[in-house]
């Protein structure tokens, strides 16, 4: 775009191979600003809020990511089917941001369209005291609403309606488990009318 | 046998404070035994490099008493571990904070985004940890560990 | 399927990606909630200094650094030991002034800038200007006041990303309030 840049476009450049690792602390401590700076922004300081802000950042991410890796990995095959999204979820996604890969995805019992992704210990939540008090219902704020926001934006960005949040959590022999409400519909799971025809053309 | 820990930040307040086998209590309040703590270390610390007839490198990092001994470590930015155990103790105390600073501190409270660097550490996670960590040492004293692993249970 | 996983299991490791996408949707969010480039640089820079003054203790633990004798050894350390521990990246110290007390940082391959380029609406923007915080809190707490400049930058077009540091004093420890 500019004339004068010396450096090479950035879309003339190839993309990494994805391989490249940093030092866990230094995701936490930006990380950690970020959740600070997210309060910042927030009017009546609600853990909801700062969720949905926190899901915000994660989509921003979600976005970018669903690009690089169908690119990388899939050489530009979309999913258009639901579980085999979710599947590219729980494993590649997972396992190229985090390094492995969610502990599972589950069906929920009762409903047709509710999905779970649990993963014990996000990486996200991993250096935060959540001290949570079950009988108030008060718990300090869950990190791990950044996943949630991409795994929400790589559903949408794969042409599924998502309504994702994450809808409790609790512990269950002292392990954290979070469930993430993946998909809801009334009828079915199917993908809308496309936004974008890469997703087509399998 | 190890009977208390505190932790400071670099401006002298009390970040942590914990005791295990402490049989006798202080007679002041405890944000008096804080400060006289810090007061008195701080003075120790820099009587020591004063008096010291080499360069005094480290300087202060422990003294004893009949009773108990204390050990004091400081990292470069200036936060300062002091811990009190009996005589009996064994092995390098100093080095144990060290580890303490790296495995604990660092992990759980400042990589907590929730936690501020210059108040008392609030985190559950932070004191869980650093009971598991002190309890599990060595000289953390065997009569006591077993008494209170059966609590726990 | 998943051939593409080469990263290892690492536990003190994360993809650095996620670094680069979660620092670039700081960004954007930052640039979307100010009013001036100027305002977003100002931002990042005390977001670094966050940063820089925790960093700092997390290094310490881990290196088994001592004091430094001069400010030499200490741009030595900051990029061969500091850089290197936490972006996997050891800038060159170079343009020491004539005193003594100013040197830079040249960065190259900076995995913070791995997806960006910056828009002509946004000349002004100082996208690394994290990285100065970092520096000065990290060094502050280990009693030494600098200042610290982005003067050149790869996204402006720059050959390289030039980190300017200026020693200003040493800061003396603090004798306990009210003690008599």
């Amino acid at each position: 775009m500019s004339s004068q840049r010396k450096t090479a476009n950035i879309l003339d450049r190839p993309l990494s191979k994805g391989k490249s690792e940093v030092n866990i602390s230094t995701f936490a401590f930006l990380f950690s600003e970020l959740v600070h700076y997210a309060r910042t922004r927030v009017k009546q300081q609600t853990n909801n809020e700062l969720h949905d802000k926190l899901a915000d950042f994660g989509k921003h991410v979600g976005s970018r990511l669903v690009d690089v890796l169908f690119l990388r990995e899939r050489s530009y095959k979309r999913e258009t089917k639901l579980l085999n999204v979710l599947l590219f979820i729980k494993s590649n996604l997972w396992k190229s941001l985090f390094g492995k890969e969610a502990d599972g995805l589950e069906k929920d019992n009762e409903e047709d369209n509710i999905y779970y992704v649990t993963e014990k210990e996000p990486l996200v939540n991993k250096f935060v005291s959540l001290n949570t008090d079950h009988a108030k219902e008060t718990y300090n704020v869950n990190c791990a609403a950044f996943i949630s926001g991409i795994i929400e934006e790589v559903l949408n960005c794969c042409n599924f309606v998502s309504l994702n949040k994450i809808l409790n959590m609790y512990y269950l022999l002292n392990a954290l488990f979070l469930h993430f409400l993946h998909y809801s519909a009334s009828k079915g799971y199917f993908p809308l009318a496309s936004r974008n025809s890469i997703s087509n053309n399998i | 046998m190890i009977f208390n820990l505190y932790i400071y930040d670099r401006s002298g307040t009390c970040l942590f404070y914990h005791e295990w086998n402490r049989q006798k209590q202080v007679d002041v309040s405890r944000e008096e035994d804080f400060k006289l703590m810090y007061g008195m270390t701080f003075s120790l610390k820099s009587f020591c490099n004063r008096i010291s007839p080499t360069d005094p490198n480290i300087g202060f990092t422990s003294f004893k008493t009949s009773q108990y001994k204390l050990h004091f470590y400081e990292t470069p930015s200036g936060l300062k571990f002091i811990m009190t155990t009996d005589l009996q103790i064994q092995g390098d105390i100093r080095f144990l904070m060290h580890t303490l600073y790296k495995d604990v501190f660092v992990e759980y409270a400042i990589r907590d985004p929730e936690c501020e660097l210059n108040k008392p550490i609030k985190s559950k996670l932070f004191s869980e940890k650093l009971n598991e960590f002190i309890q599990k040492q060595p000289q953390f004293g065997n009569i006591a560990q077993t008494a209170l692993s059966s609590i726990v249970k | 399927m998943s051939r593409q996983s080469g990263r290892s299991n690492d536990p003190r490791k994360v993809s650095g990606e996620l670094l680069t996408l979660t620092y670039g949707a700081l960004v954007a969010q930052l640039v979307k909630d100010s009013e001036s480039d100027d305002e977003v640089n100002k931002q990042l820079d005390k977001m670094g200094y966050n940063i820089g003054i925790r960093l700092i203790e997390d290094f310490l633990a881990r290196s088994s650094i001592g004091k430094c004798k001069d400010l030499r050894e200490t741009a030595e350390i900051i990029s061969k030991n500091g850089f290197k521990m936490f972006l996997n990246i050891t800038p060159i110290v170079a343009n020491w002034n004539q005193s003594g007390d100013e040197f830079s940082l040249i960065i190259d391959n900076n995995p913070l800038t791995e997806f960006a380029e910056l828009p002509d609406e946004h000349k002004s923007l100082s996208y690394c200007n994290i990285l100065c915080g970092v520096v000065r809190g990290a060094l502050e707490m280990v009693q030494l006041e600098v200042e610290t400049k982005i003067v050149q930058d790869q996204l402006k077009g720059d050959n390289v990303t030039e980190l300017k540091v200026k020693y200003i004093r040493k800061i003396e420890e603090a004798a306990p309030a009210g003690d008599d």
